[in-house]
């Protein structure tokens, strides 16, 4: 789930400006002092960023392979007047993690849900994080919606597959780091997927210091903003790459039958 | 008490505290444990610490109130708000009287949400929360106000505003950069300067996320930006973990030795955020034991800005777009009057593609309520672009209004000599700041010499100073004349402009197509005066930087004047530049390139002349050729209406628009509507439904005709006639719910279909659908909504639409609704795109 958001209100707040804190910064990574320098000195070329330009197809609506020249040309140009535009920004964090029936316990805070239990399974400490790339995607998304429809629906498209190609970076980042301890990444559960609930978002503004670190904060209603943000969970096992774990079919956690974007073709 | 600190300031180098937090918890605070409830149930350990502090050599601590507000401390919280606050300066005071010395300040933090438009909270409602905490602070006794580890301008704005006019207090206000100097939200050290020494702060600066390293450049921009003190309260270096710990990596000696550079750079106020301790301050006493103050130069640039951008308004002309004023404007008084804001966005954003540097923005127009409608479009402007704002109007409510929501520093339009209007102008600009626009008459009129013109400018300075705006922040409007009705006028404009330049050192604007009323081909006129008003010392113009006459004349002064640096922005703007076409002696105005080209293209002769003028025809001509397009048009139709078929089918806007001017000339708008525009999106639509085409192409042919749709208006508003509407449609994003990309896709669709949409916005409480649906004897309601948190809301609203509106049918779209779920809620129709929601329009509105 690409848009969940966190922190009802009160609860995503960092005190103090003092706080030398947990916040963002414990927890991390040895070799990652601060998570925001982190993700900037591992990603200092924006271009990583470039989605794949089928991906933003077919978040446009796009079957697969159907995109004609001037749908690329809209997606590409879309791309192009993004990527200046982004601030990728992130924070994680790693806890002891256990799980018990449906409760799953990341140490900081624990949340009931199977589908999540499933997905867990095996791991014995989890990695949260929250990404996003920037205020700037929503700003062009409210321009090109005045102004010009199918750009701002390009723009949008991009920027979605771009927040996932940040997650994806950062994952494979972190997939290396955390091999040198011994420990296997497992593919990324989000808030909002299968019956992970949304409501664990203004747990993950607090436990993460969302807001402070990388400027995404909750609506009332836990929708994130910047919209084009990510927060989920990694479990983490002992183990080597080769024993992959299993790809996470996303579309199939969800009910919606006519979906123009499905993963599917 | 309070002001005394800002004396001490002005002797020696003050210092604040360092970490609160980190130190709490150190103490046994918990993750998710407010910090502030520690007042009250370990005061010990919260006194402890500020006394720590102290001793160590803060001559200011922050009171533990730094996350208290009302989000935090609500009703049905385990403390009030008050409570918490009183418990703060209990503790802090208790340490000041054991210490002997020290100012206890008023901690005030970000509230945690984005305002709106990007966020859900109102800005007001922000005031407001902040006004809370500021009048307990006052009650307790707080020696100052200190904002800090802001990220958002806005936010920023607000919690100044709040101290500002709830308390008599010294404001400090502290913000947080990234390495690259950009606060969260986008702003830039300048532009922090420009806000907070508008609205007045008595000391700025940084804090937090960066180390004294780090911060150091970002620190000298601010110092080098501002004209009041600057505060610098960096972290201890980079956070790193070590076991369960987090520690930092810079320790009290290098600290101490970086932050001396930042001293010797010119900050007035030192300490530390997260990680430092008292060991850290104690190392900072004794090194600025003894240092004076620095002396702090006031600055003299004029800046304005938004939450963005800060720009500066230098020799180098500073374009400022003119063409959000309904003056002279048919199609925007109309649009003014219809509350059709997208259209007034849609100007702005021409000008900011123009080039244009900042946005006047006027709306006054009889019958319209400006204090209201002023505000909403600024909001809405800036909530696409970033281009700082001229607040243009004559009406001291409607001006208000503005300059309290506007996000940053504006451009004030305007004050003149008259007393009643400097009484009611000049008191706004020193609360809110702006960079001012004065008119040079008075209550005599306009001054016929420049020595008249003078004698109100310098009437007006001496009535700024009394406010305490400075120099810097007037621009001086020398008043453009008609040349053609009073001959020396333009002299005498020009030599005002050079004299407010050299005697009283202030800067100058101009608005100067007047120069040429009355006269032909005005633009020989106006492009010969802006260059000798550049010469004579002008800088900023109020201008159409639409107009190319007027923009190469800016272009080539830049270039000659030597503001354009090796006249690389002339040759990258006019290496391949082709004058335009000698006009048609006959035919439509627009009756040029792009149409005849596809009249070419879509295999007619009749076009060929004026192909051959047009420096784009082959393109066109080429996108013209292929598939169906203009054989399937059917019998009757003529080629031109042919072809604005095509162009339609394609999605090509601009071809669209020159076809439409030109078929306007054959046909009534409503034939063309009915027999080519509806008929090719028709087909466009059949196509989308069946899998032929996708979205993009759907949108972009709806762009196209829309595109067409803007020419049909502005003729309408020409000739006063209406153009026909099928019914209206009231479209909202629920409440809690802030995407609205997928409401906008239904909103052009059904506005190209002829249907009146009633865009209601996003976050729309139910209340205000029902209203709004009543009010109209609406029959058709579209919903939206995003997240599965926001369908409650959604149900929330059919139930009182139906309670209410019982005929009134409701559509329902959105990512997470099935047509089950649709049901489930009470909406009439599950529609799954934007044409569902149009077909079902035609079965309830026809």
């Amino acid at each position: 789930m690409k848009e969940s958001g966190s922190g009802g209100g009160s609860a995503g707040v960092d005190h103090m400006g003092t706080d030398g804190s947990g916040g963002g910064s414990a927890g991390l990574h040895n070799t990652n002092p601060d998570a925001t320098k982190a993700a900037s000195d591992s990603l200092h070329n924006i271009e990583q960023l470039r989605p794949d330009i089928e991906e933003v197809c077919r978040y446009m609506g796009v079957r697969r392979g159907m995109a004609d020249a001037r749908i690329l040309q809209l997606a590409e140009a879309a791309v192009d007047e993004l990527l200046p535009r982004l601030t990728p920004r992130e924070v994680h964090r790693d806890f002891p993690l256990s799980v018990r029936g449906e409760v799953c316990d990341f140490t900081c805070f624990s949340a009931k849900s199977r589908t999540l239990a499933r997905h867990l399974a095996g791991c014995e400490r989890v990695l949260l994080f929250a990404a996003t790339i920037g205020e700037g995607a929503d700003l062009l998304i409210r321009r090109y919606a005045k102004r010009d429809m199918a750009r701002a629906a390009a723009v949008q498209a991009a920027s979605a597959a771009m927040i996932e190609t940040y997650a994806d970076a950062l994952c494979a980042m972190w997939q290396e780091e955390f091999a040198l301890q011994g420990y296997q990444l497992i593919t990324r559960y989000s808030p909002g997927y299968g019956d992970f609930p949304l409501d664990v978002q203004p747990l993950f503004a607090d436990v993460l210091k969302m807001e402070k670190h990388t400027g995404i904060t909750l609506t009332d209603s836990l929708l994130m903003m910047p919209s084009k943000s990510i927060t989920a969970v990694i479990g983490m096992r002992k183990g080597s790459c080769r024993e992959a774990a299993p790809a996470l079919d996303r579309c199939a956690m969800c009910g919606k039958a006519d979906c123009a974007f499905s993963e599917k073709t | 008490m309070g002001k005394q600190i800002l004396e001490e300031m002005k002797e020696r180098v003050v210092l604040c505290d360092g970490g609160l937090g980190s130190l709490l918890q150190a103490a046994g605070l918990k993750a998710g444990e407010l910090p502030e409830t520690w007042n009250i149930l370990h005061p010990d350990v919260v006194r402890q610490i500020h006394l720590d502090y102290l001793r160590a050599g803060a001559d200011i601590i922050n009171a533990n109130t730094f996350g208290a507000n009302g989000l935090k401390y609500h009703e049905g919280a385990d403390f009030s708000l008050p409570e918490v606050i009183s418990a703060a300066f209990r503790v802090a005071k208790d340490a000041v009287r054991e210490a002997g010395h020290g100012y206890v300040a008023l901690d005030i933090g970000p509230t945690g949400k984005l305002l709106k438009p990007m966020g859900d909270l109102a800005f007001e409602d922000c005031v407001s929360l902040y006004a809370e905490v500021v009048r307990e602070g006052v009650k307790c006794g707080a020696d100052l106000i200190f904002i800090e580890t802001m990220s958002d301008m806005y936010e920023l704005k607000a919690a100044v505003l709040a101290a500002k006019e709830n308390a008599d207090l010294p404001v400090f206000a502290t913000v947080v950069f990234d390495q690259r100097g950009r606060m969260l939200t986008g702003g830039t050290p300048e532009g922090v300067v420009a806000l907070l020494e508008g609205l007045r702060a008595d000391a700025l600066g940084i804090n937090c996320s960066l180390g004294p390293r780090e911060m150091a450049p970002i620190a000298e921009r601010m110092i080098r930006a501002a004209s009041v003190p600057v505060i610098i309260n960096p972290n201890a270096g980079l956070p790193r973990t070590e076991g369960d710990r987090t520690v930092y990596d810079i320790g009290p000696e290098e600290f101490r030795d970086v932050m001396r550079g930042i001293l010797d750079a010119g900050a007035s106020v030192i300490g530390g955020c997260c990680g430092t301790t008292p060991a850290y301050i104690a190392l900072l006493k004794k090194m600025a034991e003894g240092r004076k103050a620095p002396v702090i130069t006031p600055k003299e640039e004029a800046v304005v800005s938004s939450y963005m951008t800060a720009e500066t308004i230098t020799d180098d002309p500073f374009i400022i777009g003119e063409r959000i004023n309904p003056t002279g404007k048919k199609r925007l008084k109309q649009a003014l009057l219809e509350h059709d804001i997208d259209y007034i966005l849609d100007l702005g954003l021409e000008e900011l593609q123009e080039g244009a540097h900042a946005l006047d923005v006027n709306v006054g127009l009889p019958g319209i309520d400006e204090a209201a409608l002023l505000p909403e479009v600024v909001t809405e402007l800036q909530s696409i672009i970033e281009l700082p704002l001229q607040i243009d109007t004559a009406d001291a409510a409607a001006m208000e209004n503005a300059l309290r929501i506007y996000n940053g520093k504006p451009l004030i339009n305007s004050v003149n000599g008259k007393q009643e209007v400097m009484d009611a102008v000049f008191p706004l600009a020193a609360k809110y700041g702006g960079v001012i626009v004065a008119l040079l008459l008075d209550e005599e009129g306009i001054p016929t010499t420049a020595d008249g013109r003078l004698a109100v400018a310098r009437k007006i300075l001496a009535e700024a100073e009394k406010y305490g705006i400075k120099k810097k922040d007037i621009l001086m409007d020398g008043l453009c004349m008609t040349v053609s009705s009073e001959q020396s006028a333009a002299r005498v404009t020009l030599e005002t402009i050079r004299r407010v330049r050299e005697e009283l050192g202030v800067r100058t604007v101009l608005g100067l197509s007047n120069i040429s009323f009355g006269l032909p081909h005005r633009e020989f006129i106006n492009t010969t005066y802006l260059g000798m008003a550049l010469t004579s010392g002008l800088n900023a113009v109020i201008m159409n930087p639409g107009s190319e006459d007027m923009m190469r004349t800016i272009h080539a002064y830049r270039a000659l004047a030597g503001f354009d640096k090796n006249c690389l922005a002339y040759v990258e703007k006019y290496s391949n530049y082709e004058p335009p076409a000698p006009k048609m002696a006959a035919g439509a105005p627009g009756a040029q390139a792009g149409g005849g080209a596809v009249q070419q293209g879509a295999g007619t002769a009749q076009g060929a002349g004026t192909a051959q003028a047009a420096g784009a025809a082959p393109q066109h001509a080429a996108s013209g050729q292929g598939d169906a397009g203009a054989q399937d048009a059917g019998a009757g139709l003529s080629p031109r209406a042919a072809a604005l078929m095509d162009a339609i089918r394609r999605g090509l806007g601009e071809q669209a628009s020159s076809l439409t001017v030109e078929l306007l000339a054959e046909e009534e708008p409503a034939v063309i509507i009915d027999t080519c525009m509806i008929p090719a999106l028709d087909r466009v639509g059949r196509d989308f439904e069946a899998g032929k085409v996708f979205l993009p192409q759907l949108l972009m042919s709806a762009e196209a005709v829309r595109a067409a749709f803007e020419i049909i208006k502005s003729r309408f508003a020409e000739s006063g006639a209406k153009p026909e509407k099928k019914g209206e449609v009231i479209l909202a994003t629920v409440k809690g719910d802030i995407h609205d990309i997928g409401k906008n896709i239904v909103k052009v669709l059904l506005e190209n279909y002829g249907y009146e949409v009633i865009d209601l916005g996003k976050d729309v409480p139910p209340e205000r659908i029902v209203d709004e649906a009543k009010a109209r004897g609406i029959r058709l309601v579209g919903l939206s909504a995003l997240m599965t948190t926001t369908v409650a809301a959604m149900e929330e609203t059919i139930k009182q639409l139906k309670a209410v509106c019982p005929d009134a049918k409701v559509a329902v779209g959105g990512a997470v609704l099935t047509k089950e779920y649709a049901a489930k809620i009470g909406a009439d129709r599950y529609c799954k795109d934007a044409m569902a929601t149009v077909n079902y329009a035609a079965e309830v509105l026809g």
